[in-house]
Protein backbone atom coordinates (compact mmCIF):
# COMPACT_ATOMS: atom_id res chain seq x y z
CA UNK A 1 0.00 0.00 0.00
CA UNK A 2 1.22 3.45 -0.77
CA UNK A 3 0.48 4.71 2.68
CA UNK A 4 2.96 2.43 4.38
CA UNK A 5 5.65 3.41 1.88
CA UNK A 6 5.26 7.07 2.72
CA UNK A 7 5.39 6.32 6.41
CA UNK A 8 8.71 4.60 5.98
CA UNK A 9 10.16 7.44 3.95
CA UNK A 10 9.14 9.93 6.55
CA UNK A 11 11.13 8.13 9.21
CA UNK A 12 14.38 8.17 7.30
CA UNK A 13 14.19 11.39 5.31
CA UNK A 14 13.89 14.75 6.95
CA UNK A 15 12.83 17.54 4.60
CA UNK A 16 15.29 20.39 4.41
CA UNK A 17 13.52 23.49 3.20
CA UNK A 18 16.34 26.00 3.34
CA UNK A 19 18.80 23.92 1.41
CA UNK A 20 20.96 25.11 -1.44
CA UNK A 21 20.57 21.74 -3.01
CA UNK A 22 20.16 22.16 -6.79
CA UNK A 23 17.48 19.48 -6.97
CA UNK A 24 15.70 20.57 -3.85
CA UNK A 25 12.38 19.51 -5.30
CA UNK A 26 13.35 15.88 -5.61
CA UNK A 27 10.72 13.19 -5.67
CA UNK A 28 11.20 12.31 -2.01
CA UNK A 29 10.78 15.91 -0.96
CA UNK A 30 7.62 16.13 -2.97
CA UNK A 31 6.24 12.96 -1.42
CA UNK A 32 6.93 14.25 2.06
CA UNK A 33 5.43 17.59 1.31
CA UNK A 34 2.35 15.90 -0.07
CA UNK A 35 2.03 13.73 3.00
CA UNK A 36 2.22 16.70 5.30
CA UNK A 37 -0.48 18.44 3.32
CA UNK A 38 1.55 21.18 1.73
CA UNK A 39 0.70 19.98 -1.76
CA UNK A 40 -2.83 19.29 -2.93
CA UNK A 41 -3.81 16.54 -5.39
CA UNK A 42 -4.10 17.55 -8.98
CA UNK A 43 -2.03 18.49 -11.93
CA UNK A 44 1.22 20.32 -11.52
CA UNK A 45 2.77 22.13 -14.41
CA UNK A 46 5.79 24.36 -14.59
CA UNK A 47 5.04 28.05 -14.34
CA UNK A 48 6.09 29.82 -17.53
CA UNK A 49 7.81 33.12 -17.05
CA UNK A 50 5.37 36.05 -17.27
CA UNK A 51 5.69 38.31 -20.33
CA UNK A 52 8.31 40.99 -19.98
CA UNK A 53 7.04 44.31 -18.66
CA UNK A 54 8.58 47.06 -20.70
CA UNK A 55 7.76 50.71 -20.28
CA UNK A 56 10.59 52.70 -21.77
CA UNK A 57 9.36 56.15 -20.84
CA UNK A 58 12.41 57.95 -22.11
CA UNK A 59 12.09 56.48 -25.58
CA UNK A 60 8.36 57.18 -25.61
CA UNK A 61 8.95 60.79 -24.65
CA UNK A 62 11.55 61.15 -27.35
CA UNK A 63 9.23 59.77 -30.00
CA UNK A 64 6.38 61.93 -28.79
CA UNK A 65 8.52 65.03 -29.17
CA UNK A 66 9.51 63.89 -32.64
CA UNK A 67 5.98 63.50 -33.96
CA UNK A 68 4.34 66.39 -32.13
CA UNK A 69 2.89 69.04 -34.39
CA UNK A 70 3.87 72.16 -32.53
CA UNK A 71 3.47 74.60 -35.40
CA UNK A 72 -0.19 73.84 -36.07
CA UNK A 73 -3.14 75.74 -34.64
CA UNK A 74 -5.96 74.05 -32.86
CA UNK A 75 -8.11 74.56 -35.93
CA UNK A 76 -5.97 72.17 -37.95
CA UNK A 77 -6.33 69.39 -35.43
CA UNK A 78 -9.75 69.85 -33.77
CA UNK A 79 -9.06 67.82 -30.66
CA UNK A 80 -10.93 68.29 -27.39
CA UNK A 81 -10.11 66.62 -24.08
CA UNK A 82 -12.95 66.05 -21.66
CA UNK A 83 -13.26 64.51 -18.22
CA UNK A 84 -15.72 61.64 -18.33
CA UNK A 85 -18.66 61.76 -15.96
CA UNK A 86 -17.64 58.49 -14.36
CA UNK A 87 -14.22 59.85 -13.50
CA UNK A 88 -15.20 63.17 -12.01
CA UNK A 89 -14.38 63.19 -8.33
CA UNK A 90 -16.12 66.35 -7.30
CA UNK A 91 -19.36 65.57 -9.02
CA UNK A 92 -22.31 65.82 -6.68
CA UNK A 93 -24.84 64.33 -8.97
CA UNK A 94 -23.42 62.10 -11.62
CA UNK A 95 -25.22 62.19 -14.93
CA UNK A 96 -28.49 60.35 -15.35
CA UNK A 97 -28.06 56.62 -15.45
CA UNK A 98 -24.46 56.66 -14.25
CA UNK A 99 -24.51 55.36 -10.72
CA UNK A 100 -21.75 55.01 -8.17
CA UNK A 101 -20.93 51.50 -9.34
CA UNK A 102 -20.07 51.86 -12.97
CA UNK A 103 -20.01 48.58 -14.81
CA UNK A 104 -18.34 48.28 -18.20
CA UNK A 105 -20.57 45.39 -19.11
CA UNK A 106 -23.75 47.37 -18.54
CA UNK A 107 -24.34 48.41 -22.15
CA UNK A 108 -26.72 51.21 -21.43
CA UNK A 109 -24.50 52.87 -18.81
CA UNK A 110 -21.45 52.53 -20.97
CA UNK A 111 -23.01 54.00 -24.09
CA UNK A 112 -24.50 56.77 -21.99
CA UNK A 113 -21.04 57.62 -20.65
CA UNK A 114 -19.67 57.86 -24.19
CA UNK A 115 -22.62 59.98 -25.24
CA UNK A 116 -22.07 62.36 -22.34
CA UNK A 117 -18.40 62.70 -23.18
CA UNK A 118 -19.19 63.42 -26.82
CA UNK A 119 -21.85 65.94 -25.82
CA UNK A 120 -19.51 67.86 -23.54
CA UNK A 121 -16.78 67.95 -26.14
CA UNK A 122 -19.27 69.13 -28.77
CA UNK A 123 -20.32 72.04 -26.58
CA UNK A 124 -16.70 73.03 -26.03
CA UNK A 125 -15.81 72.41 -29.67
CA UNK A 126 -18.71 74.42 -31.05
CA UNK A 127 -17.64 77.45 -29.08
CA UNK A 128 -14.08 77.19 -30.31
CA UNK A 129 -15.18 76.64 -33.90
CA UNK A 130 -17.44 79.65 -33.85
CA UNK A 131 -14.55 81.73 -32.56
CA UNK A 132 -12.38 80.41 -35.37
CA UNK A 133 -15.09 81.06 -37.93
CA UNK A 134 -15.67 77.51 -39.11
CA UNK A 135 -19.21 76.58 -39.99
CA UNK A 136 -20.83 73.64 -38.34
CA UNK A 137 -24.30 73.78 -39.85
CA UNK A 138 -24.65 73.21 -43.52
CA UNK A 139 -27.23 75.29 -45.40
CA UNK A 140 -30.37 73.57 -46.63
CA UNK A 141 -29.55 74.04 -50.30
CA UNK A 142 -26.13 72.49 -49.94
CA UNK A 143 -26.27 69.09 -51.58
CA UNK A 144 -23.30 66.86 -51.16
CA UNK A 145 -22.55 63.20 -50.94
CA UNK A 146 -23.34 61.71 -47.59
CA UNK A 147 -21.48 58.90 -45.87
CA UNK A 148 -24.54 56.66 -46.03
CA UNK A 149 -26.52 56.39 -49.22
CA UNK A 150 -30.14 57.46 -49.46
CA UNK A 151 -31.29 53.85 -49.91
CA UNK A 152 -29.62 52.90 -46.68
CA UNK A 153 -31.22 55.76 -44.78
CA UNK A 154 -34.57 54.70 -46.19
CA UNK A 155 -34.03 51.21 -44.77
CA UNK A 156 -33.09 52.70 -41.40
CA UNK A 157 -36.21 54.83 -41.35
CA UNK A 158 -38.38 51.86 -42.27
CA UNK A 159 -36.90 49.84 -39.45
CA UNK A 160 -37.61 52.59 -36.93
CA UNK A 161 -41.17 52.92 -38.18
CA UNK A 162 -41.75 49.19 -37.98
CA UNK A 163 -40.39 49.11 -34.42
CA UNK A 164 -42.75 51.85 -33.40
CA UNK A 165 -45.68 50.15 -35.09
CA UNK A 166 -44.89 46.92 -33.27
CA UNK A 167 -44.80 48.71 -29.95
CA UNK A 168 -48.12 50.41 -30.63
CA UNK A 169 -49.71 47.14 -31.70
CA UNK A 170 -48.59 45.49 -28.46
CA UNK A 171 -50.08 48.25 -26.37
CA UNK A 172 -53.29 48.18 -28.35
CA UNK A 173 -53.56 44.42 -27.88
CA UNK A 174 -53.04 44.75 -24.16
CA UNK A 175 -55.73 47.38 -23.75
CA UNK A 176 -58.11 45.45 -26.00
CA UNK A 177 -57.69 42.33 -23.90
CA UNK A 178 -58.50 44.29 -20.78
CA UNK A 179 -61.57 45.78 -22.37
CA UNK A 180 -62.70 42.39 -23.58
CA UNK A 181 -62.45 40.94 -20.10
CA UNK A 182 -64.30 43.85 -18.60
CA UNK A 183 -66.85 43.80 -21.39
CA UNK A 184 -67.62 40.15 -20.77
CA UNK A 185 -68.24 40.81 -17.08
CA UNK A 186 -70.48 43.71 -17.93
CA UNK A 187 -72.44 41.62 -20.41
CA UNK A 188 -73.03 38.89 -17.83
CA UNK A 189 -74.14 41.42 -15.27
CA UNK A 190 -76.56 43.06 -17.71
CA UNK A 191 -78.12 39.75 -18.66
CA UNK A 192 -78.52 38.78 -15.04
CA UNK A 193 -80.12 42.10 -14.21
CA UNK A 194 -82.55 41.77 -17.06
CA UNK A 195 -83.62 38.35 -15.88
CA UNK A 196 -83.92 39.55 -12.31
CA UNK A 197 -86.13 42.47 -13.32
CA UNK A 198 -88.30 40.27 -15.44
CA UNK A 199 -88.75 37.87 -12.59
CA UNK A 200 -89.69 40.64 -10.21
CA UNK A 201 -92.13 42.07 -12.69
CA UNK A 202 -93.83 38.73 -13.14
CA UNK A 203 -94.01 38.22 -9.37
CA UNK A 204 -95.52 41.65 -8.86
CA UNK A 205 -98.09 40.97 -11.57
CA UNK A 206 -98.95 37.64 -9.99
CA UNK A 207 -99.37 39.30 -6.62
CA UNK A 208 -101.65 41.92 -8.07
CA UNK A 209 -103.67 39.31 -9.90
CA UNK A 210 -104.05 37.24 -6.79
CA UNK A 211 -105.13 40.31 -5.02
CA UNK A 212 -102.36 40.45 -2.46
CA UNK A 213 -101.44 43.94 -3.35
CA UNK A 214 -103.54 46.60 -4.96
CA UNK A 215 -100.86 49.02 -5.94
CA UNK A 216 -99.79 49.32 -9.51
CA UNK A 217 -96.44 50.69 -8.55
CA UNK A 218 -94.54 48.17 -10.53
CA UNK A 219 -95.74 49.68 -13.77
CA UNK A 220 -94.10 52.96 -12.96
CA UNK A 221 -90.47 53.47 -13.64
CA UNK A 222 -87.91 52.65 -11.01
CA UNK A 223 -87.99 55.18 -8.16
CA UNK A 224 -85.35 57.84 -8.10
CA UNK A 225 -82.37 57.20 -5.99
CA UNK A 226 -82.94 59.71 -3.25
CA UNK A 227 -82.95 60.10 0.48
CA UNK A 228 -79.91 59.71 2.61
CA UNK A 229 -79.36 56.52 4.38
CA UNK A 230 -81.17 54.30 1.94
CA UNK A 231 -79.10 51.23 1.94
CA UNK A 232 -80.25 50.18 -1.44
CA UNK A 233 -78.14 47.48 -2.89
CA UNK A 234 -76.57 48.92 -5.96
CA UNK A 235 -77.02 46.49 -8.75
CA UNK A 236 -74.27 44.16 -9.62
CA UNK A 237 -73.63 46.01 -12.84
CA UNK A 238 -73.33 49.32 -11.10
CA UNK A 239 -70.99 47.84 -8.53
CA UNK A 240 -68.83 46.44 -11.30
CA UNK A 241 -68.75 49.76 -13.08
CA UNK A 242 -67.74 51.53 -9.93
CA UNK A 243 -65.04 49.04 -9.12
CA UNK A 244 -63.47 49.17 -12.51
CA UNK A 245 -63.26 52.91 -12.47
CA UNK A 246 -61.39 52.93 -9.22
CA UNK A 247 -57.95 51.78 -8.39
CA UNK A 248 -58.27 48.25 -7.02
CA UNK A 249 -56.67 49.48 -3.83
CA UNK A 250 -59.22 52.25 -3.64
CA UNK A 251 -62.01 49.75 -4.32
CA UNK A 252 -60.77 47.51 -1.52
CA UNK A 253 -60.61 50.37 0.90
CA UNK A 254 -64.10 51.43 -0.08
CA UNK A 255 -65.36 47.96 0.61
CA UNK A 256 -63.63 47.87 3.95
CA UNK A 257 -64.38 51.33 5.28
CA UNK A 258 -67.19 52.60 3.08
CA UNK A 259 -70.88 52.62 4.06
CA UNK A 260 -70.16 52.65 7.77
CA UNK A 261 -67.38 50.10 7.62
CA UNK A 262 -67.54 46.37 7.77
CA UNK A 263 -69.70 44.74 10.31
CA UNK A 264 -68.45 43.11 13.48
CA UNK A 265 -66.84 39.80 13.26
CA UNK A 266 -64.53 40.69 10.41
CA UNK A 267 -61.64 38.80 11.95
CA UNK A 268 -62.43 35.16 11.73
CA UNK A 269 -60.23 32.17 11.31
CA UNK A 270 -62.07 30.73 8.35
CA UNK A 271 -61.12 29.31 5.01
CA UNK A 272 -61.44 32.72 3.40
CA UNK A 273 -59.20 34.44 5.90
CA UNK A 274 -56.67 31.66 5.51
CA UNK A 275 -56.71 32.06 1.74
CA UNK A 276 -56.31 35.79 1.97
CA UNK A 277 -53.26 35.71 4.19
CA UNK A 278 -50.79 36.23 1.31
CA UNK A 279 -51.93 39.63 0.22
CA UNK A 280 -55.09 41.52 0.00
CA UNK A 281 -54.57 42.58 -3.56
CA UNK A 282 -53.48 39.28 -4.90
CA UNK A 283 -55.88 37.31 -6.95
CA UNK A 284 -57.55 34.68 -4.84
CA UNK A 285 -57.84 31.50 -6.84
CA UNK A 286 -60.02 29.50 -4.54
CA UNK A 287 -62.16 32.17 -3.05
CA UNK A 288 -65.87 32.20 -3.84
CA UNK A 289 -65.91 35.92 -3.38
CA UNK A 290 -64.01 36.43 -6.60
CA UNK A 291 -67.19 36.62 -8.59
CA UNK A 292 -69.31 37.89 -5.76
CA UNK A 293 -71.07 35.18 -3.79
CA UNK A 294 -74.31 35.53 -5.61
CA UNK A 295 -72.97 36.01 -9.05
CA UNK A 296 -71.85 32.50 -9.64
CA UNK A 297 -72.26 31.39 -13.19
CA UNK A 298 -75.48 29.43 -13.41
CA UNK A 299 -75.39 25.80 -14.59
CA UNK A 300 -75.84 24.57 -18.16
CA UNK A 301 -79.52 23.76 -17.94
CA UNK A 302 -80.36 27.14 -16.48
CA UNK A 303 -78.29 28.87 -19.11
CA UNK A 304 -79.98 27.06 -21.99
CA UNK A 305 -83.36 27.89 -20.48
CA UNK A 306 -82.48 31.51 -20.16
CA UNK A 307 -80.86 31.68 -23.55
CA UNK A 308 -84.13 32.08 -25.34
CA UNK A 309 -85.17 34.77 -22.93
CA UNK B 1 -21.08 55.59 -89.44
CA UNK B 2 -17.67 56.01 -87.87
CA UNK B 3 -17.19 54.27 -84.59
CA UNK B 4 -17.09 56.51 -81.57
CA UNK B 5 -13.60 56.52 -80.13
CA UNK B 6 -13.19 56.52 -76.41
CA UNK B 7 -11.28 59.57 -75.30
CA UNK B 8 -8.10 58.57 -73.54
CA UNK B 9 -7.97 59.28 -69.84
CA UNK B 10 -11.72 59.45 -69.42
CA UNK B 11 -12.56 55.81 -68.92
CA UNK B 12 -15.03 54.70 -66.27
CA UNK B 13 -13.71 55.46 -62.81
CA UNK B 14 -11.42 58.24 -63.73
CA UNK B 15 -14.29 60.15 -65.30
CA UNK B 16 -16.33 60.07 -62.14
CA UNK B 17 -13.27 60.98 -60.09
CA UNK B 18 -12.67 64.03 -62.24
CA UNK B 19 -16.30 65.04 -62.00
CA UNK B 20 -16.31 64.62 -58.27
CA UNK B 21 -13.24 66.78 -57.82
CA UNK B 22 -14.81 69.39 -60.03
CA UNK B 23 -17.96 69.32 -57.94
CA UNK B 24 -16.03 69.71 -54.74
CA UNK B 25 -14.01 72.55 -56.14
CA UNK B 26 -17.12 74.43 -57.19
CA UNK B 27 -18.59 73.99 -53.74
CA UNK B 28 -15.35 75.20 -52.25
CA UNK B 29 -15.62 78.31 -54.37
CA UNK B 30 -19.11 78.96 -53.11
CA UNK B 31 -17.84 79.08 -49.57
CA UNK B 32 -14.86 81.27 -49.15
CA UNK B 33 -12.69 78.56 -47.65
CA UNK B 34 -9.81 78.97 -49.99
CA UNK B 35 -7.16 78.21 -47.50
CA UNK B 36 -3.86 76.54 -47.91
CA UNK B 37 -3.53 72.89 -47.06
CA UNK B 38 -0.58 72.72 -44.70
CA UNK B 39 -1.11 69.60 -42.63
CA UNK B 40 -0.21 66.94 -45.15
CA UNK B 41 -1.39 63.67 -43.74
CA UNK B 42 -2.09 60.70 -45.95
CA UNK B 43 -3.20 57.43 -44.42
CA UNK B 44 -2.92 54.06 -46.06
CA UNK B 45 -5.70 51.75 -44.85
CA UNK B 46 -5.55 48.13 -45.89
CA UNK B 47 -5.72 44.58 -44.59
CA UNK B 48 -3.92 41.30 -44.72
CA UNK B 49 -5.43 38.21 -46.24
CA UNK B 50 -7.66 36.08 -44.08
CA UNK B 51 -9.54 38.95 -42.49
CA UNK B 52 -13.17 38.36 -41.44
CA UNK B 53 -15.96 40.34 -43.05
CA UNK B 54 -16.16 42.84 -40.21
CA UNK B 55 -12.56 43.86 -40.82
CA UNK B 56 -13.24 44.44 -44.48
CA UNK B 57 -16.25 46.57 -43.66
CA UNK B 58 -14.25 48.57 -41.19
CA UNK B 59 -11.79 49.44 -43.95
CA UNK B 60 -14.68 50.42 -46.19
CA UNK B 61 -16.16 52.62 -43.47
CA UNK B 62 -12.84 54.30 -42.73
CA UNK B 63 -12.29 55.03 -46.41
CA UNK B 64 -15.76 56.51 -46.46
CA UNK B 65 -15.18 58.78 -43.50
CA UNK B 66 -11.59 59.84 -44.11
CA UNK B 67 -10.95 61.70 -47.35
CA UNK B 68 -7.23 61.67 -46.69
CA UNK B 69 -7.09 57.88 -46.78
CA UNK B 70 -6.04 55.52 -49.54
CA UNK B 71 -6.45 51.80 -49.79
CA UNK B 72 -4.35 48.98 -51.15
CA UNK B 73 -4.84 45.38 -52.13
CA UNK B 74 -4.64 42.74 -49.43
CA UNK B 75 -1.15 41.87 -48.36
CA UNK B 76 0.02 38.35 -47.83
CA UNK B 77 0.48 37.53 -44.18
CA UNK B 78 3.63 35.59 -44.80
CA UNK B 79 5.56 38.62 -46.05
CA UNK B 80 7.56 40.79 -43.73
CA UNK B 81 5.82 43.70 -42.06
CA UNK B 82 8.67 46.00 -43.03
CA UNK B 83 7.43 45.66 -46.61
CA UNK B 84 4.54 47.90 -45.62
CA UNK B 85 6.94 50.80 -45.19
CA UNK B 86 7.90 50.48 -48.82
CA UNK B 87 4.29 50.25 -49.96
CA UNK B 88 3.51 53.43 -48.03
CA UNK B 89 6.45 55.20 -49.59
CA UNK B 90 5.24 54.23 -53.06
CA UNK B 91 1.79 55.62 -52.33
CA UNK B 92 3.36 58.64 -50.60
CA UNK B 93 1.52 58.04 -47.35
CA UNK B 94 2.90 59.05 -44.00
CA UNK B 95 0.51 57.10 -41.78
CA UNK B 96 -0.68 53.54 -41.99
CA UNK B 97 -3.61 51.61 -40.57
CA UNK B 98 -3.00 47.94 -41.21
CA UNK B 99 -5.60 45.37 -40.16
CA UNK B 100 -4.53 41.79 -39.67
CA UNK B 101 -6.94 38.91 -39.50
CA UNK B 102 -5.90 35.67 -37.85
CA UNK B 103 -7.77 32.38 -37.66
CA UNK B 104 -10.68 33.97 -39.44
CA UNK B 105 -11.90 35.64 -36.26
CA UNK B 106 -9.25 37.74 -34.50
CA UNK B 107 -8.59 41.22 -35.85
CA UNK B 108 -5.50 43.18 -34.93
CA UNK B 109 -4.78 46.76 -35.95
CA UNK B 110 -1.39 48.34 -36.55
CA UNK B 111 -1.23 52.12 -36.44
CA UNK B 112 2.05 53.53 -37.59
CA UNK B 113 3.77 56.75 -38.46
CA UNK B 114 5.53 55.45 -41.48
CA UNK B 115 9.04 56.51 -42.17
CA UNK B 116 10.68 56.60 -38.73
CA UNK B 117 8.00 57.10 -36.19
CA UNK B 118 6.45 54.90 -33.55
CA UNK B 119 3.92 52.19 -34.27
CA UNK B 120 1.30 50.59 -32.09
CA UNK B 121 -0.35 47.22 -32.30
CA UNK B 122 -3.89 46.85 -31.00
CA UNK B 123 -6.29 43.98 -30.60
CA UNK B 124 -9.70 44.93 -32.00
CA UNK B 125 -12.93 43.78 -30.40
CA UNK B 126 -16.64 44.55 -30.55
CA UNK B 127 -16.57 45.62 -34.19
CA UNK B 128 -19.81 47.06 -35.51
CA UNK B 129 -20.11 48.31 -39.06
CA UNK B 130 -21.63 51.57 -40.19
CA UNK B 131 -24.07 49.57 -42.28
CA UNK B 132 -25.93 48.15 -39.29
CA UNK B 133 -29.46 49.46 -39.06
CA UNK B 134 -29.18 50.38 -35.40
CA UNK B 135 -26.98 53.34 -36.32
CA UNK B 136 -29.41 55.98 -37.45
CA UNK B 137 -27.13 59.00 -37.93
CA UNK B 138 -25.58 60.25 -41.14
CA UNK B 139 -22.93 62.79 -42.01
CA UNK B 140 -21.30 64.38 -45.00
CA UNK B 141 -18.96 62.02 -46.70
CA UNK B 142 -15.72 63.91 -46.32
CA UNK B 143 -16.45 66.36 -43.57
CA UNK B 144 -13.94 67.05 -40.86
CA UNK B 145 -14.50 65.33 -37.54
CA UNK B 146 -14.21 66.83 -34.10
CA UNK B 147 -11.98 64.55 -32.04
CA UNK B 148 -12.97 64.00 -28.44
CA UNK B 149 -10.63 62.38 -25.95
CA UNK B 150 -11.17 61.23 -22.42
CA UNK B 151 -9.03 62.81 -19.70
CA UNK B 152 -7.38 59.45 -19.05
CA UNK B 153 -5.29 59.89 -22.18
CA UNK B 154 -3.24 62.47 -20.33
CA UNK B 155 -2.54 60.28 -17.37
CA UNK B 156 0.18 58.09 -18.83
CA UNK B 157 2.93 58.76 -21.33
CA UNK B 158 2.17 55.93 -23.71
CA UNK B 159 -1.47 57.05 -23.90
CA UNK B 160 -0.33 60.55 -24.81
CA UNK B 161 1.67 59.08 -27.65
CA UNK B 162 -1.34 57.09 -28.82
CA UNK B 163 -3.53 60.17 -28.59
CA UNK B 164 -1.13 62.13 -30.77
CA UNK B 165 -1.14 59.34 -33.35
CA UNK B 166 -4.95 59.26 -33.33
CA UNK B 167 -5.21 63.00 -33.88
CA UNK B 168 -2.83 62.87 -36.81
CA UNK B 169 -4.41 59.79 -38.37
CA UNK B 170 -8.14 60.20 -37.82
CA UNK B 171 -8.32 63.96 -38.03
CA UNK B 172 -8.98 65.28 -41.54
CA UNK B 173 -6.51 68.00 -42.42
CA UNK B 174 -7.95 71.44 -42.96
CA UNK B 175 -8.41 72.55 -46.57
CA UNK B 176 -7.78 69.06 -47.86
CA UNK B 177 -9.01 69.17 -51.49
CA UNK B 178 -11.51 66.37 -50.97
CA UNK B 179 -12.81 67.54 -47.63
CA UNK B 180 -16.02 69.42 -46.90
CA UNK B 181 -15.61 72.55 -44.83
CA UNK B 182 -18.25 71.68 -42.24
CA UNK B 183 -17.72 69.94 -38.94
CA UNK B 184 -20.76 67.76 -38.47
CA UNK B 185 -19.60 64.67 -36.67
CA UNK B 186 -17.44 63.79 -33.70
CA UNK B 187 -15.09 60.85 -33.11
CA UNK B 188 -15.03 59.81 -29.46
CA UNK B 189 -12.09 57.98 -27.93
CA UNK B 190 -12.65 56.88 -24.33
CA UNK B 191 -10.62 54.74 -22.01
CA UNK B 192 -12.63 52.27 -20.00
CA UNK B 193 -11.49 49.06 -18.37
CA UNK B 194 -8.02 49.56 -19.86
CA UNK B 195 -9.36 49.58 -23.42
CA UNK B 196 -9.90 52.36 -25.95
CA UNK B 197 -13.49 52.62 -27.13
CA UNK B 198 -14.25 54.39 -30.42
CA UNK B 199 -17.62 55.93 -31.27
CA UNK B 200 -18.75 58.18 -34.10
CA UNK B 201 -21.68 60.56 -33.51
CA UNK B 202 -23.48 62.98 -35.81
CA UNK B 203 -23.95 66.46 -34.39
CA UNK B 204 -27.67 66.85 -34.94
CA UNK B 205 -28.12 70.07 -33.00
CA UNK B 206 -25.78 72.80 -31.89
CA UNK B 207 -26.75 72.25 -28.27
CA UNK B 208 -25.13 68.83 -28.26
CA UNK B 209 -27.80 66.43 -29.46
CA UNK B 210 -26.08 63.46 -31.02
CA UNK B 211 -27.03 60.44 -33.08
CA UNK B 212 -24.69 57.56 -33.57
CA UNK B 213 -23.36 56.95 -37.08
CA UNK B 214 -20.98 54.08 -36.54
CA UNK B 215 -18.62 52.25 -36.90
CA UNK B 216 -17.80 51.09 -33.42
CA UNK B 217 -14.77 49.28 -32.19
CA UNK B 218 -12.70 48.67 -29.08
CA UNK B 219 -8.91 48.61 -29.07
CA UNK B 220 -6.64 46.97 -26.53
CA UNK B 221 -3.04 48.17 -26.70
CA UNK B 222 -0.70 45.23 -27.09
CA UNK B 223 2.69 46.73 -27.83
CA UNK B 224 4.28 49.99 -28.86
CA UNK B 225 7.34 49.88 -31.09
CA UNK B 226 9.86 52.60 -31.63
CA UNK B 227 10.12 52.03 -35.38
CA UNK B 228 7.46 51.64 -38.01
CA UNK B 229 6.36 48.00 -37.89
CA UNK B 230 9.43 46.90 -36.05
CA UNK B 231 12.55 47.87 -34.17
CA UNK B 232 12.66 47.91 -30.40
CA UNK B 233 9.70 47.55 -28.11
CA UNK B 234 8.96 50.66 -26.09
CA UNK B 235 5.90 49.51 -24.20
CA UNK B 236 4.21 46.21 -23.42
CA UNK B 237 0.74 46.23 -21.97
CA UNK B 238 0.82 43.98 -18.89
CA UNK B 239 -2.94 43.43 -18.98
CA UNK B 240 -3.05 42.33 -22.58
CA UNK B 241 -3.57 38.63 -23.21
CA UNK B 242 -3.71 37.52 -26.80
CA UNK B 243 -7.05 35.94 -27.68
CA UNK B 244 -5.23 32.75 -28.55
CA UNK B 245 -3.74 32.54 -25.09
CA UNK B 246 -7.11 33.20 -23.51
CA UNK B 247 -8.72 30.37 -25.47
CA UNK B 248 -5.77 28.10 -24.70
CA UNK B 249 -6.01 28.75 -20.96
CA UNK B 250 -9.74 28.17 -21.00
CA UNK B 251 -9.33 24.81 -22.67
CA UNK B 252 -6.54 23.84 -20.27
CA UNK B 253 -8.74 24.78 -17.36
CA UNK B 254 -11.51 22.56 -18.61
CA UNK B 255 -9.11 19.66 -19.12
CA UNK B 256 -7.60 20.32 -15.71
CA UNK B 257 -10.99 19.92 -14.12
CA UNK B 258 -11.45 16.47 -15.61
CA UNK B 259 -7.96 15.22 -14.90
CA UNK B 260 -8.02 16.72 -11.44
CA UNK B 261 -11.28 14.96 -10.71
CA UNK B 262 -9.82 11.66 -11.82
CA UNK B 263 -6.75 12.20 -9.67
CA UNK B 264 -8.93 13.04 -6.68
CA UNK B 265 -10.98 9.88 -7.14
CA UNK B 266 -7.92 7.64 -7.33
CA UNK B 267 -6.47 9.49 -4.38
CA UNK B 268 -9.56 8.90 -2.31
CA UNK B 269 -9.57 5.21 -3.06
CA UNK B 270 -5.93 5.09 -1.98
CA UNK B 271 -6.66 6.86 1.28
CA UNK B 272 -9.78 4.87 2.03
CA UNK B 273 -9.37 2.36 4.82
CA UNK B 274 -10.91 -1.07 4.66
CA UNK B 275 -12.42 -0.75 8.06
CA UNK B 276 -13.73 2.65 9.11
CA UNK B 277 -14.83 1.58 12.53
CA UNK B 278 -12.75 -0.65 14.74
CA UNK B 279 -15.11 -3.52 15.13
CA UNK B 280 -14.04 -6.98 15.99
CA UNK B 281 -16.00 -9.50 13.93
CA UNK B 282 -15.81 -12.04 16.72
CA UNK B 283 -17.86 -9.74 19.00
CA UNK B 284 -20.97 -11.05 17.30
CA UNK B 285 -20.29 -14.55 18.42
CA UNK B 286 -18.71 -14.00 21.80
CA UNK B 287 -20.00 -11.43 24.21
Amino acid sequence: MQDSEFAEEEEFHVPRLNDDDPDADSDKELQVAFQSGLLKPGIFRPITAPPPRINNEEAIRQKLDEIKQTKLDWVERLDVTVVMATNKENVEEPGPGIGAEFDVHNDFQRELAFYEQAKESVIIGMRKLQEAGIKTKRPDDYFAEMAKKDDHMKKVREKLVSLQRRREAMEKNRSQQKMKKYGKQVQQAVVQERQHKKKEMLNAVKKFRKGKSDKLDFLDEAPVKGGGGSKKKTSQLQQLQQQNKLNPKRAYRNKKYGQGGRKKGSKRNTKESLNNVAGKFKRNVHSNKAKGGKNKRPGKSKRTKNKSK
Amino acid sequence: MPRKRKLPGLTGNLKSKHLKLAEDNSKEENLKSKGKWINKQRVLVFTSRGIPYKGRHLVKDLMNLMPHAKTEVKMDRKSDLLLINEICEMRSCNKCLFLVGKKGRDVYMWLSNVPHGPSVMFYVEYLNMMEELKFTGNCLKSSRPLLSFCQKFEESLHMQLIKELFIQTFGTPQYHPKSQPFVDHVFTFSIMDGKIWFRNYQIAEENGELVEIGPRFTLTVARIFSGSFGRSVMYVNPDYKSPNLVRHLQRKENSDKFVGKKAAISDRSARKLEKTFAVDDTDDIFR
